[in-house]
């Protein structure tokens, strides 16, 4: 997220004479823990440096981040990009916003930038593309492609070709999403840690480690995952030596 | 060499725009430690130097308490040095950087501003450098990425002045401008050369085979009335710096780089916003004074956001402040007596700042500084006529 905004977006909006702005904004934690991101972009100088609390455009790059959080603060009739594979899940939030979709993974592991089964697959080039599609929709202004192609050559030495073809497949086949009232049944979190299954022999690992305190002790000592505290960012899978926890893609029935 | 450092407008973050400006500064030699929200900085000068695109020889090294001793060698042999740090890492330099202040060594410091602990944080306030504050030691702030690359260049052109000879810092805020992309315009290599040519170290300040007479920086003075005239001499330095500071900038920087630049540099000291002729000046250093530009833009209030911090520009700001009523002071950092140190060092100077002064502190612990909590605070301070010794906390519920 981080890359795509200032490694592609920033930089190609001052190339074309906008004043910009893009930050990352993340705690102590580190890999795979929630990131947010801020973009500004105008024809006059930027000087704040706050935080963006009611964004023109909302984007979630990863579906295990809590729908609310990325809701948050974005007015009625503003922009959504969503990063994923079952868009019809949200089309009740195009109710009251212009949504858009994308499945950005497909199209990273079609061009060799991500492996299927890569918890955290690169997406940077995808989304950028998707961003400018919504970027050319709004300021009716096109970037031009040798343009971006000489940024990517910049800011991607490696695979430069691959990830300049993702971000033109995701500009590509970006789509706006259908409103519709019924479907009803867009998830509370498609994503969780499992509880600590019978392999697990209370080291403690997991329970130090956890940066959000969501893994506590009982008397008789059993690890318990607090879901409303866990931010999956899977140091206790990386660190738990038995393998006894893993990341589930829930197919439950979670819906509001 | 094998590449050139980039030039002309760009997008980049205040870590790279650092790891630039000590490019073009092309010190002999840069430490790295690294730390969070500094690393970058370390990162990119290795690059640089890996690619032979600047001459400075790299060295990783053990600890920032090795990086201040390496480049206290450094700047004893007449060269130039740089390093990057945060927070901690500064404050583990502390016993070598009071070394390398009284023994007259130019060394300039890239620290990004990051909470001391405890509790661990690695979000922005500015306790960590300004810990330092009586320290022989420069201090300046950058409200923008621009800022971040011009202010290293002018560390070293004021640090390694002709009477001056003291060590600076170039502090800019963890994240808020460490991690944020935002234009800059990178000046040309030649003029930089231009505005900071080749360390000409001061003869007095030299080891023995440079100059035989007195080295007096590494050796123990027998006779105290030398080690006194030392010590007055280093308040000499700090004057002889504010004196430098307005002439050098604001007559050679605008002359070098002229309009290229893109904004206005005053004389120095700080840079001004709003109306500067209203009743209530806003005083702030650092990037919140871009925010608090925005909240204001409209309103009747004169902005000051203070480059220098050391030397403190008391007589520019006096003179500034003159016709002010008010004074409100946002400051990123807390004092034992409960002020923030701007408001601080103010109030410690009631003849030169008689008027009302209101203290807001803030931004701990990664705290969002919105438009519309500055908005508040300054409409709170305007209608109020008890400023007292109070220190209102920003965002503060109870």
């Amino acid at each position: 997220m981080k890359m795509a905004l200032q490694k592609i977006v920033a930089p190609v909006l001052g190339e074309i004479g906008y004043f910009t702005q893009a930050f990352p904004f993340f705690g102590g934690e580190r890999r795979g823990a929630v990131v947010s991101g801020y973009l500004r972009f105008s024809t006059d100088k930027i000087t704040t440096h706050s935080f963006i609390t009611e964004p023109d455009i909302s984007i979630s790059f990863d579906e295990r981040i809590p729908f609310d959080a990325v809701t948050a603060g974005l007015p009625a009739g503003k922009f959504l990009l969503l990063n994923t594979a079952l868009p019809a899940r949200y089309a009740q939030a195009a109710m009251d916003r212009k949504v858009y979709t994308l499945n950005a993974k497909d199209i990273s592991v079609s061009h060799g930038i991500a492996k299927p089964e890569d918890p955290f697959p690169l997406i940077n080039s995808a989304m950028a593309g998707a961003f400018f599609k919504l970027f050319e929709y709004i300021t009716g202004r096109t970037v031009p492609d040798e343009l971006t192609r000489r940024i990517f050559e910049g800011a991607l030495p490696v695979k430069t070709d691959e990830n300049f073809l993702a971000f033109s497949d995701a500009k590509r086949l970006v789509q706006p999403l259908a409103a519709s009232e019924t479907p009803g049944e867009y998830p509370v979190s498609l994503f969780r840690v499992t509880q600590p299954n019978g392999l697990c022999t209370k080291c403690r690992l997991c329970y130090i480690f956890c940066s959000k305190r969501a893994i506590s002790l009982t008397d008789s000592e059993v690890h318990i995952i607090n879901e409303a505290k866990c931010n999956l960012c899977g140091v206790c899978i990386k660190l738990c030596p038995r393998n006894a926890i893993s990341f589930e893609t829930s197919e439950r029935e979670d819906t509001r | 060499m094998n590449g050139r450092l980039p030039f002309g407008p760009m997008v980049l973050t205040g870590n790279e725009a650092a790891a630039l400006a000590f490019g073009l500064a092309n010190p002999d030699a840069f430490g790295g430690y690294p730390i969070t929200p500094s690393t970058e900085v370390t990162e990119e000068i290795a690059e640089l130097a890996l690619k032979h695109i600047i001459d400075t020889t790299y060295r990783n090294l053990d600890s920032e308490l090795a990086s201040i001793a390496f480049g206290i060698g450094v700047s004893t042999a007449r060269g130039r040095y740089g390093t990057a740090t945060s927070s901690q890492g500064l404050a583990l330099m502390c016993e070598l950087l009071h070394w390398a202040s009284t023994a007259r060594l130019p060394i300039v410091i890239a620290n990004v501003n990051r909470s001391l602990g405890s509790p661990w944080s690695i979000h922005p306030d500015q306790s960590d450098s300004l810990l330092f504050r009586d320290m022989f030691l420069l201090q300046f702030y950058c409200k923008n990425v621009q800022e971040v690359l011009d202010m290293v260049l002018w560390a070293y052109r004021i640090a390694e002045g002709p009477g001056v000879s003291l060590p600076a810092l170039v502090c800019f805020d963890g994240f808020m401008l460490s991690h944020t992309a935002e234009n800059i315009i990178i000046p040309s290599k030649e003029k930089v050369l231009e505005f900071l040519p080749k360390r000409t170290p001061s003869e007095n300040f030299n080891l023995p085979q440079y100059r035989a007479d007195e080295p007096r920086n590494i050796s123990c003075p027998t006779d105290w009335m030398k080690h006194q005239a030392r010590k007055r001499s280093l308040v000499d330095a700090m004057q002889t710096a504010e004196g430098n500071i307005r002439h050098l900038v604001r007559r050679e920087w605008t002359q070098i780089f002229g309009g290229a630049m893109q904004y206005e540099v005053n004389d120095g000291f700080f840079s001004e916003a709003g109306n500067s002729q209203s009743d209530t000046a806003v005083i702030s250093m650092g990037a919140i004074a871009g925010t608090i530009e925005e909240a204001t833009r409209g309103e009747d209030i004169g902005l000051i956001s203070l480059r220098v911090f050391r030397p403190f520009p008391a007589k520019a700001l006096h003179a500034k402040l003159v016709h002010c009523k008010k004074i409100v002071v946002f400051d990123r950092s807390i004092l034992p007596s409960g002020e923030g140190i701007i408001a601080n060092e103010l109030r410690s100077r009631t003849a030169l700042f008689p008027q009302q002064i209101y203290g807001f502190v803030g931004g701990f612990g990664g705290q969002n500084l919105s438009e519309k909590d500055f908005l508040h605070e300054i409409r709170t301070a305007m209608n109020s006529d008890h400023p007292e010794a109070n220190t209102y906390w920003i965002g503060d519920k109870s």
